[in-house]
C-alpha cells in the first residue's frame, strides 16, 4: 500500500470515527433535551390538572364537613332514611358537582329518591348501576379519597370521566356515612379534534382499564393500550414513561397516578406525545453532521493527497534516480522536494552518486589495468599481500615474428594491430575463465587455478590454448596480415600474492614453471603449443602429442622434454 | 251475707292475683357511656353556658317470645324537657302506645326531630311558652332523639312491647314488679348502647335477684 493510500485512510477514518462521535454525542444529547423537554411539559400539564383536582378535593371536603355538623343528616343517616338525600341536598352548596351519593354506616349506597325531590344527579338505570358498581369501594372507615368513574351515556358515545370523591361524614366521634360528590371532566371528549397540539402532544385519561382521550387516532389506540397495560400492570407506580413505535412514527407516553393510595382503582393522567416532528428534526441534524463530515474527509483527504505528495514525489524521483544507478548512470536527474527535508535528502543522493560514479570508474580502471576477476578478488579482500602456494597452469602466447612486423612500422599502428589482437584472445581466454596476468608486448601471460581454485586448470589451459588458437586462425583468414602465435603451457606450484611495494602492487605469481612455461613459448613454432610433463599428464592420455627433443633452457640446468600437441 | 262473701271473694281473689305475680331486683354493672366527644370547630352559640347531661343509666326489660304483654303502662306520658341545652331525662322507656312531650325550658330556641323508624317526627323550632306537641309511639324500638340547633343534645328513648321495664338509678339497681309467674329473659339496654341478656325464672309473690354485666 502506498503512503499516500495508508495516509489518506487513516484521515478518513479518524474523521469518519470523529463524525460517528459526534453523531452519537449530538444524538444522545438532542433525545435527553427533548426528553427533558417533555417531561418539563407533561409535569406542566399534569400539576395544572392536580391543582384544579386539588381544589374540588378541597370544596368536597369543605361540603363534606358541613354535613358533618348537620346533626339532621347524620341523624337521617344513622336511620338509613331515604330523605337523606333531601336533607343532604337543603345542607349542600353543590354546583360544582354534576352529582352525589350518599353511603350510610355500613359502607352500602343509600339510593336517590326517583323524581326531582333531592336533586342528587340521577342516572339511567343502567349507568345508575355501572356506577354504583364502581362506587363501591368507597367505605366509611377511610378518610378523603380521590377517584375516577367512567359512563357511557350511550353505545355510540365515548366514555365520560366523572371525577368522584368520597369524604367520610362524622359527627363527634362516629362515621354515620360517606358523602360522595361527583364531577365530570372535561377536556376529553372532542374525538372529531384527532391531531396533536403544537408539542405533539395529545392528553388523556386511563380509567379503569379504558383509554379515554379527546384526540385519540383511532389506529394508535390499541398501541396505546398495550404500552399502557404493559407500564401500569399490577404494580400501579406512580409515574410511567414509555417509548414505542406505531405506524413507522414515535411516540412518548408519560401517565401520572391521579389517585395514589385510594379506595378507588388508579386512574392515570396521560399524555402522549407524536415524536415525528422531532424525529425530522434528528435526522435533519444527522444529515447535516454527516454532511458535514463527508466535506470535511473529502477536503482533508485533499490536503492529505497534496502533502503526501510532497514526500512521494521526491520519492519517485528518487527511486527512479536508484534505477539509473543500477543501470550505470550516475547522474541521474531528481526533483527535489519542496521541503527542507527533501532537499536535504535529495542532495544527500546526489553526493552519494557522485561516489557511487567515483568507485565505479574506479573499478573498472582497476578492472582494465588488472584482470576483472583479479581486481573482483582484489576489491573483496581475498587476496593478500603475502603470496600463497598455489597448483597453476600458465599460458605463455606470443606473436612469431612480432619484431619483424612492428620494424619500420608507426607505433599506433602496431598498437592498434596488438589491441585487435589482444582483445580477439582475450575474449576466448575470458570464455575459459582463465585470468590474463599480464600483457607484455606481443605477449600473454595467462593463469589458471589462480587466484581462484580451479581443479581442471590444465586442461582448461590446454582447451583454452587450442580455442585461442583457432581465433587466431580465423582472423588470419579475415585479414591480409596473418600473425603466426605460439604457445608455452606448464603446469606446477608456484606463489600467488600480490608483487610489490604496499601502495603498489601487482598480482602476479612466481616460481619456475612461470620461467618454465616462457621458455616453452618461445620454443614453440608458430601455431605451435608446447606443454611441459605436468601438463601432459593431467590431459587425458588419448590426447595426441609428441615429445620434443631434450630441449636445453634457459634457467634450467638440464634438458626438459616437452611436448608439441598435434593439432 | 252474700255481699260480704262477695267482698270476701273479691278480696280472695286479688289477693290471689296479687300472690300469682313476682318482680325482679337486681345491679346492672353500668359500663362506659361513650364519651362526649365533640367535633373541634363545634361551638353553639348560646344564651346561658350548656349545662353537662345526667349520668345516663341502663334500661332493663323482660320479655317473653310470643306472648301478648297487657298494656299496663301504654297510657303512660313522659315529658322530656329541655333544659340547660341538655334532654333530661336523657334515657327513657315507654311501653308501645305511650307518649312524650318535649317542653323548652331553655330561654332559646330549640327544634326536636327523630329520623328513627319506630317515629320519624319533627316538632320544629318552639319557644319556653310555646307547648310541645304530644308524639305517640306506637312501634317497638330504639328512637333516638336530637335537636337540630345544639347538635350535642342527645336523648334515647327505647318503646318496648312489654310493660316490665325499668330505668336504673345511675348505680344501675332496679326493681321491677308485676310479672306473672314463669321463665322469662331479661335484658338491658348499657349506656354504651350495647345489650346485654340473660334469663330468669319469677315465682309467685317473689322477686328474683339477678345481676347482669358484660
Amino acid at each position: 500500500m502506498t503512503f499516500r493510500a495508508r495516509l489518506q485512510q487513516a484521515i478518513i477514518g479518524l474523521l469518519a470515527a470523529a463524525t460517528g462521535a459526534s453523531l452519537f454525542i449530538a444524538q444522545r444529547q438532542n433525545d435527553a433535551s427533548h426528553r427533558v423537554m417533555l417531561g418539563q411539559l407533561f409535569q406542566q400539564q399534569f400539576s395544572s390538572f392536580r391543582r384544579d383536582q386539588e381544589r374540588d378535593i378541597e370544596l368536597a371536603e369543605r361540603n363534606a364537613r358541613r354535613l358533618s355538623e348537620s346533626v339532621r343528616l347524620f341523624a337521617v343517616l344513622e336511620a338509613g332514611d331515604p330523605d337523606a338525600y333531601q336533607v343532604a341536598a337543603d345542607e349542600l352548596r353543590l354546583d360544582d358537582f354534576d352529582f352525589f351519593r350518599l353511603i350510610d354506616a355500613e359502607g352500602a349506597i343509600i339510593e336517590p329518591p326517583a323524581g326531582n325531590r333531592a336533586d342528587a344527579g340521577l342516572f339511567a338505570p343502567a349507568l345508575q348501576a355501572s356506577l354504583n358498581e364502581q362506587l363501591k369501594p368507597a367505605a366509611p372507615q377511610q378518610g378523603m379519597t380521590a377517584g375516577y368513574v367512567a359512563l357511557r351515556h350511550e353505545e355510540h358515545l365515548p366514555l365520560r370521566i366523572y371525577r368522584v370523591l368520597s369524604a367520610p361524614i362524622r359527627n363527634f366521634d362516629s362515621t354515620v356515612g360517606v358523602l360522595i360528590l361527583g364531577q365530570e371532566m372535561v377536556g376529553f371528549e372532542k374525538p372529531e379534534d384527532a391531531k396533536f397540539d403544537l408539542h405533539g402532544n395529545m392528553p388523556a385519561m386511563w380509567v379503569g382499564g379504558e383509554l379515554i382521550g379527546t384526540t385519540f387516532l383511532p389506529e394508535l389506540l390499541p398501541a396505546l393500550r398495550h404500552e399502557l397495560e404493559q407500564g401500569i400492570g399490577k404494580e400501579q407506580p406512580l409515574s410511567v414513561a414509555r417509548l414505542f413505535r406505531s405506524g413507522g412514527s414515535g411516540y412518548r407516553l408519560m401517565a401520572h397516578c391521579l389517585n395514589p393510595k385510594s379506595l378507588f382503582p388508579p386512574a392515570y393522567y396521560v399524555s402522549i406525545f407524536s415524536l415525528a416532528g422531532f424525529e425530522l428534526q434528528q435526522q435533519n441534524l444527522i444529515l447535516k453532521i454527516i454532511a458535514l463530515g463527508l466535506v470535511a474527509i473529502a477536503l482533508a483527504s485533499l490536503v492529505g493527497f497534496m502533502f503526501a505528495k510532497q514526500i512521494t514525489q521526491p520519492i519517485r524521483s528518487l527511486v527512479s534516480a536508484t534505477h539509473d544507478i543500477q543501470q550505470g548512470n550516475f547522474q541521474p536527474a531528481i526533483t527535489p522536494g519542496p521541503t527542507l527535508e527533501m532537499r536535504h535528502l535529495a542532495d544527500a543522493f546526489q553526493e552519494m552518486a557522485a561516489g557511487l560514479a567515483l568507485k565505479d570508474r574506479y573499478h573498472s580502471v582497476l578492472s582494465m589495468v588488472a584482470d576483472q576477476r583479479v581486481a573482483e578478488q582484489l576489491m573483496a579482500g581475498k587476496i593478500s599481500l603475502g603470496g600463497e602456494l598455489r597448483d597453476v597452469t600458465i599460458i605463455f602466447c606470443d606473436i612469431r615474428g612480432y619484431t619483424a612486423l612492428s620494424a619500420g612500422r608507426d607505433p599506433r599502428e602496431v598498437i592498434e594491430l596488438l589491441n585487435k589482437h589482444m582483445s580477439a584472445l582475450t575474449r576466448v581466454v575470458y570464455r575459459h575463465h582463465g585470468v590474463i596476468n599480464q600483457f607484455a608486448g606481443d605477449a600473454i601471460m595467462i593463469l589458471f587455478g589462480a587466484p581462484m581454485d580451479n581443479p581442471t586448470h590444465a586442461a582448461d589451459a590446454v582447451l583454452c590454448a587450442q580455442e585461442m588458437l583457432a581465433e587466431r586462425e580465423r582472423l588470419n583468414e579475415l585479414t591480409h596480415e596473418p600473425l603466426g602465435i605460439g604457445f608455452g603451457i606448464a603446469t606446477g606450484k608456484v606463489v600467488a600474492g600480490c608483487l610489490g611495494a604496499e601502495n603498489r602492487a601487482d598480482y602476479t605469481v612466481v616460481g619456475d614453471r612461470v620461467n618454465l612455461a616462457a621458455r616453452l613459448c618461445s620454443v614453440a613454432a608458430a601455431g605451435e603449443i608446447v606443454i611441459d610433463d605436468q601438463t601432459r599428464a593431467a590431459l587425458p592420455e588419448s590426447t595426441p602429442s609428441t615429445p620434443t627433443e631434450p630441449l636445453k633452457l634457459k634457467g634450467f640446468s638440464e634438458p626438459i622434454i616437452a611436448h608439441r600437441l598435434v593439432p | 251475707m252474700p255481699r260480704i262473701a262477695l267482698i270476701s271473694f273479691l278480696v280472695f281473689a286479688c289477693c290471689r292475683l296479687a300472690s300469682a305475680e313476682g318482680g325482679v331486683s337486681g345491679v346492672v354493672v353500668l359500663d362506659a357511656q361513650r364519651p362526649p366527644a365533640v367535633s373541634p370547630g363545634y361551638k353553639p352559640q348560646t344564651v346561658k353556658p350548656i349545662q353537662g347531661a345526667d349520668a345516663t343509666p341502663a334500661i332493663v326489660w323482660v320479655e317473653k317470645a310470643g306472648m301478648v304483654y297487657p298494656k299496663t303502662r301504654a297510657g303512660e306520658f313522659v315529658r322530656i324537657q329541655q333544659r340547660g341545652y341538655q334532654f333530661r331525662p336523657a334515657v327513657i322507656a315507654l311501653q308501645t302506645g305511650a307518649s312524650a312531650e318535649f317542653p323548652n325550658m331553655d330561654d332559646e330556641f330549640h327544634n326536636v326531630f327523630s329520623y328513627s323508624k319506630p317515629r320519624r317526627f319533627d316538632l320544629g323550632r318552639f319557644r319556653k311558652d310555646e307547648t310541645s306537641p304530644r308524639i305517640t309511639f306506637e312501634k317497638p324500638g330504639p328512637v333516638n332523639i336530637y335537636c337540630e340547633i345544639h347538635q350535642h343534645m342527645r336523648c334515647r328513648l327505647l318503646v318496648l312491647d312489654t310493660p316490665w321495664f325499668a330505668v336504673t338509678d345511675t348505680q344501675g339497681r332496679f326493681k321491677i314488679s308485676g310479672i306473672p309467674a314463669g321463665e322469662y329473659q331479661i335484658k338491658a339496654l348499657l349506656p354504651s348502647e350495647k345489650e346485654v341478656k340473660s334469663t330468669v325464672v319469677i315465682s309467685d309473690g317473689k322477686t328474683a335477684q339477678v345481676q347482669l354485666s358484660r
